[in-house]
């Protein structure tokens, strides 16, 4: 119920020396992460990209890394959003521990939780044993990804979440429930409502990484070949020359969803 | 009948308040900010857990200590609340704001729009709106579910004087028309003056007094109470005080015989009136203030009458207990 | 999108944003600069007065070797700087070819690697050594009292593979398109269906059947699957299981591309890779050759480590750690190789 407030203007060279200032660190970092992209656009034609995948079986990569990484982020969301919810209302007891818990895959570089993984969910493991019932098995399958993606990602979705439902007013909530809302009818109908532009940024990002996923699927899912496992393969088969291209192909395939996501939670934004 | 006997912990002081609405009538509670007014309302509506007690509404038990899982939920214990931060879901249009609770319809969520003078407004949203509309709105939205208690924690404290003073008075009618309980919770006694047929003052969790709002303010019963609707002056003389209220205080006149005597130390404006602050000497002596029409001189000694006054035992606890 | 992890210099890397790595790699990697031609002497000496680095890439199972054993007695002798990389030869040469490192010593296992850098960087290596492929075995296993059996001699060799292609055996190995090691294998099945008489069906079930992904890791992760127990054997060279304190099954020189004088057989076997290309076994020889381009020509240091692997030290550390000494004998055009080298070898 505010008015947008007109621009303030504010006075003195030292104020813009410090905006120009900013804004040249700003382009330096701008250019040198998109510095990458640039060069790897400069080594890539077309072509090549065309050639890479019309190879037999070159597309059979692509599709594994997308459903894998369609299947994790279903599995992140699911499981997730109720964590976050909880810790961003502080719900839950000893709300450091859990938020240490859920640092603390990303605090392990993504090779050393393969390695452990191995010895939490191998199939000789008494979880690897119970997933066997179900006809799983946690080494070198599509499951194996899977899970491998689900541990590489899963830290950014809960975070985002967390600080995406953390920005819902509680009064919010409150009004809800007086005017007699059950508890998930109110979360449905106001929580979820505003916290989706947060929400989509973190799937974005938790998207970007689950496709990206390297570090532990290399150890526990070498097969089948996701587009991460294919660049590194392909690299050390044929060369850089010829494992370019998917990296392309990676990027290509990958980025869609996570500008979506930032477009529309824009717009959303703005409309609140 | 709502009765409500019952205790909440709060960081400095506990919340112990007792009190009993007849179905239909209407309580303000009044107290300065951090009294507890909002905790007790909030109590009634079932957003915060007792510690001690219980709340019935009629036969229901809405809250109870003794057994907090068998709480009913805020929302589905016939109690609606309206606050000061009206918490219109910005996500929505005024309509769908108004038409959020369950079993509305757009005629009736017009309806209320027009009579609350919104009807203009339905498809905006919450963030265009000024601090009134977003009141009335609020309002709208809390009408539009039955309920047989409605508490207001000062909803119209953030807007102008007569603003407030209008909206109340649409509140008031409406809830008569429907014989609907009220709480108000109001720091301006002349709010709940005007809105309520009995009055509780609230200080540091407790009630102090529960009477007719007149009454109250005519006979305080402690010197706390008689500071908090509006008592300024405090003269002493000897083991006892008197309570001067502004309003109650007057130069005596011709003919008339008065017991103060005081002398002009300020004047200043008071709205379309005067306030005068003035220091008492011989035997009364403290300092108070009157209202008057007229404007006096300073140092100006003048003879003053106090008719029906409180008297208070100087000695006393200001809240009105024995030493 | 892809992780980006920081190279460790003495870990196993695993990257995936090739170019970035690749960038960083080089700068770190190519300090070793030094405008001074390969020195020409006849013995192992302390190279040209000011210090050079040795920049070493080598095979990933080498690492231990060199960093614990070949690096530091080479520093304390010649006072020159060493650094060493260690990852699959194959994908080392590939990284060579294309510029993302610049090492000046290249020690892969197997001539499909070397090949790969030659004519470019290098016109001659040096076998030194092989490194004959066993089946190593996890101690704890339902399988291991009969694998101890196998390697002890008490039961055929035969058996070995009647085991190992039951199934519900977990067998481990590393990818034949991207590994010496793992072409290896697949090729050792081969010649011991020809030389030990196993039958195709068995063949065939040993390395998975039609669907072998399962069987299939990647360097990094096949010893730790073992040591998990997660595998009940994995392939092996005879040196990486002593080093890590496996027990393993020998296999015969016919079969374990570990004998020099067998090499003929192992050229012998053949597989198909994925890619559609045929490639023949080979020797699973080390070999060790100083790489110099116009840009990043060879430094003293660089001549100075290849003939310190020559050396009696080295080489008497080489066969304690279970490696087969191989006299050494230059390959390619040896004229090319620096005389100290060649006063050193036996030309084949």
């Amino acid at each position: 119920m505010t008015n947008t407030p007109a621009s303030i203007k504010l006075g003195g060279t030292g104020v813009r020396a410090s905006t120009g200032a900013a804004l040249v660190g700003a382009l330096i970092v701008w250019v040198a992460l998109l510095g990458p992209l640039v060069t790897l656009l400069a080594h890539v034609t077309p072509a090549s990209v065309w050639k890479a995948l019309g190879q037999p079986g070159a597309l059979q990569p692509l599709v594994t890394s997308v459903t894998a990484s369609l299947v994790a982020l279903a599995v992140i969301l699911l499981l997730g959003t109720p964590l976050a919810y909880l810790m961003a209302r502080g719900r839950l007891p000893l709300p450091r521990v859990w938020e240490a818990g859920v640092i603390l895959p990303l605090l392990t570089p993504p090779l050393v939780i393969g390695l452990l993984l191995i010895f939490m969910v191998g199939p000789a493991t008494p979880i690897g044993n119970a997933l066997s019932h179900l006809n799983l098995t946690a080494s070198d399958t599509f499951f194996a990804l899977v899970v491998a993606e689900i541990y590489e990602a899963v830290p950014f979705y809960v975070l985002g979440a967390m600080a995406a439902f953390a920005a819902v007013d509680p009064a919010l909530e409150q009004a809800g429930a007086l005017l007699g809302d059950s508890p998930w009818r109110t979360w449905r109908r106001v929580t979820i409502p505003l916290a989706a532009p947060g929400l989509a940024n973190a799937l974005a990002v938790t998207w970007a990484r689950a496709m990206g996923a390297f570090g532990a699927v290399l150890i526990i899912a070498y097969h089948p070949f996701g587009l991460p496992m294919q660049i590194w393969v392909t690299l050390q088969e044929s060369g850089l020359a010829s494992a370019l291209p998917f990296a392309l192909v990676l990027l290509v395939v990958a980025l869609p969803v996570p500008i979506a996501a930032y477009i529309w939670s824009a717009r959303a934004r703005r409309r609140i | 009948m709502l009765a409500a006997a019952f205790e909440v912990a709060r960081r400095e002081f506990a919340v112990r308040v007792a009190l009993r609405v007849p179905p239909g009538g209407r309580l303000a509670l009044l107290g300065p900010s951090g009294a507890g007014k909002t905790t007790t309302v909030e109590a009634i509506a079932g957003l915060v857990r007792l510690s001690r007690g219980e709340i019935r509404l009629g036969e229901r038990q809405l809250s109870s200590a003794r057994s907090p899982a068998s709480d009913l939920p805020a929302g589905r214990r016939g109690v609606g609340l309206l606050r000061q931060n009206p918490g219109l879901f910005p996500h929505l249009t005024v309509a769908q704001n108004i038409g959020y609770a369950r079993g509305s319809d757009a005629a009736r969520v017009r309806g209320v729009a027009e009579q609350l003078g919104l009807g203009a407004l339905l498809e905006a949203r919450p963030r265009g709106l000024s601090g009134g509309e977003g009141q009335r709105v609020s309002l709208a939205r809390a009408l539009q579910v039955k309920v047989d208690v409605l508490c207001l924690d000062e909803p119209f404290n953030s807007l102008d004087a007569p603003l407030g003073r209008e909206l109340l008075d649409l509140v008031r009618r409406e809830l008569e028309d429907t014989g609907t309980t009220a709480i108000l919770v109001t720091h301006r006694l002349e709010e709940a003056q005007a809105f309520a047929q009995r009055l509780a003052v609230l200080h540091r969790g407790e009630i102090l007094q529960l009477g007719d709002p007149r009454d109250v303010v005519l006979r305080p019963a402690s010197r706390r109470v008689a500071e908090l609707v509006g008592y300024r002056g405090w003269l002493s003389s000897g083991p006892l005080t008197l309570a001067l209220h502004p309003d109650r205080v007057h130069p005596v006149g011709a003919g008339e015989r008065g017991e103060i005597s005081a002398r002009v130390v300020r004047v200043l404006p008071q709205g379309s009136r005067m306030e005068w602050e003035l220091e008492a000497e011989g035997r009364w002596r403290g300092r108070f203030f009157c209202t008057s029409d007229q404007s006096a001189t300073i140092g100006e000694l003048m003879w003053f009458a106090a008719p029906a006054a409180p008297l208070f035992r100087t000695a006393d606890e200001p809240s009105g207990a024995p030493p | 999108m892809a992780t980006m992890e920081v190279r460790l210099v003495h870990v196993y890397r695993s990257r995936c944003a090739v170019v970035v790595t690749a960038l960083v790699a080089s700068i770190a990697v190519g300090c070793g600069e030094s405008s001074t031609t390969v020195s020409s002497s006849p013995t192992v000496s302390p190279s040209a007065t000011t210090p050079s680095l040795a920049n070493v890439a080598s095979a990933g199972s080498l690492q231990l070797l060199m960093d614990k054993y070949m690096g530091p007695p080479f520093i304390a002798q010649t006072g020159d700087e060493y650094q060493n990389q260690s990852a699959g030869s194959l994908g080392l040469a590939q990284e060579v070819k294309a510029g993302e490192i610049t090492p000046n010593v290249f020690i892969p296992i197997g001539s499909a690697a070397m090949a790969v850098v030659e004519p470019t960087f290098t016109t001659w290596a040096v076998q030194f050594a092989s490194s004959p492929l066993v089946v190593a075995y996890y101690p704890q296993g339902p399988n291991a009292p009969e694998l101890k059996k196998i390697s002890e001699g008490k039961l055929p060799i035969t058996d070995l593979f009647t085991l190992m292609a039951t199934p519900g055996f977990k067998l481990g190995r590393t990818d034949p398109a991207t590994d010496p090691q793992g072409q290896g294998f697949v090729e050792m099945v081969g010649l011991a269906q020809r030389y030990l008489g196993i039958s195709a069906t068995t063949a065939s079930a040993v390395l998975g059947g039609t669907d072998d992904s399962s069987q299939i890791f990647s360097e990094t992760a096949l010893e730790p699957t073992l040591q998990a127990g997660e595998l009940d054997a994995a392939s092996a060279y005879l040196p990486q299981a002593v080093q890590l304190g496996l027990p393993y099954v020998t296999l015969p020189n016919d079969i374990n591309f570990g004998d020099p004088s067998d090499a003929s057989i192992y050229e012998g076997a053949a597989m198909t890779l994925s890619t559609g290309t045929v490639v023949h076994g080979s020797l699973l020889d080390l070999e060790a050759s100083v790489l110099s381009t116009t840009a990043n020509p060879a430094t003293p240091a660089a001549t100075a480590f290849v003939e310190f692997l020559l050396s009696p030290a080295a080489r008497s550390i080489l066969k304690k750690e279970g490696y087969t000494l191989v006299p050494p004998t230059l390959l390619g055009t040896a004229s090319a190789a620096p005389q100290s080298i060649r006063d050193l070898t036996s030309t084949s």
